[in-house]
């Protein structure tokens, strides 16, 4: 059963002001196979966006970059663009 | 009640639970990926391996090249394993030339597996709509032709319209001159 990820609430506020999508949506571990979610906070350079920008929480942003680190390890996610 | 007792391997403490994800290379037949999997789940059972999931997912494109492959079969399983064996897998895994990358993790309490197809099928529909501009242009452009047309229409019939009370006219007008 895969649960719908909200995005759009970060897109109300300003950056540096947003709130954590995992914190919201309750998600506790972060999947390395979901690419859906992981290309959300991923740059137009396939790198990974800063927690200013994205507006995740530090715990998230941890286990955000290891579950990026290895998608891109099994090539469902490239280094760069 | 015996039977199930001596084929149910007893958990032992040393035991952990993984995750173990296989990229084998794409030229493998189904026939011959059946059989490569079944020697490597002989292998992990006789090292004292048990296998709690088997998914394949089957021919995927590889997002950048790994040695001369542009695309991969995944597999993914769910283990417990003895922790002293990891490192033997690892060497077995590397010097396996079928096997083109792995990748092991061990997993928390309480983990449920998602299934390949319900995470990536909604994937697969957001893409298009992602590709903004194109999808975008196309869709306005589909819409302004459909009312093009239907303005089109539109004043044809207007026209017919027109042209019918005209005649009508005409021919009134004719009748009474006539």
């Amino acid at each position: 059963m895969s649960k719908k990820v909200i995005f759009s609430t970060n897109q109300k506020h300003a950056p540096g002001k947003r709130r954590c999508t995992f914190c919201t949506n309750q998600m506790k571990d972060i999947d390395y196979k979901d690419i859906g979610t992981l290309k959300q906070f991923m740059n137009g350079f396939q790198k990974i966006k800063n927690r200013y920008y994205s507006g995740v929480c530090l715990r998230h942003q941890k286990m955000l970059a290891t579950g990026i680190k290895r998608a891109r390890h099994l090539a469902l996610v490239p280094f760069t663009n | 009640m015996a039977k199930k007792k001596v084929e149910a391997r007893v958990l032992e403490p040393m035991d952990k639970k993984y995750e173990l994800v296989l990229i084998l290379q794409p030229e493998l037949l189904a026939s011959a990926l059946e059989k490569k999997l079944k020697e490597f789940e002989a292998y992990l059972v006789e090292n004292g391996g048990i296998i709690d999931l088997k998914d394949v997912w089957g021919k995927q494109d590889l997002a950048y090249r790994i040695g001369k492959h542009d695309a991969g079969l995944y597999v993914v399983y769910n283990l417990t394993l003895p922790t002293t064996f990891n490192q033997e897998l690892d060497e077995h895994m590397r010097i396996d030339k079928d096997i083109i990358r792995s990748l092991m993790v061990s997993l928390k309490e309480g983990y449920e597996y998602q299934k390949f197809e319900e995470e990536v099928l909604p994937a697969m529909k957001e893409e298009p709509s992602n590709s903004r501009n194109s999808s975008r242009n196309n869709s306005h452009k589909a819409d302004d032709g459909g009312k093009k047309a239907e303005v089109k229409d539109k004043g044809k019939k207007a026209d017919a319209a027109s042209l019918d009370e005209k005649l009508g006219d005409i021919l009134k007008g004719g009748d009474v001159k006539v």
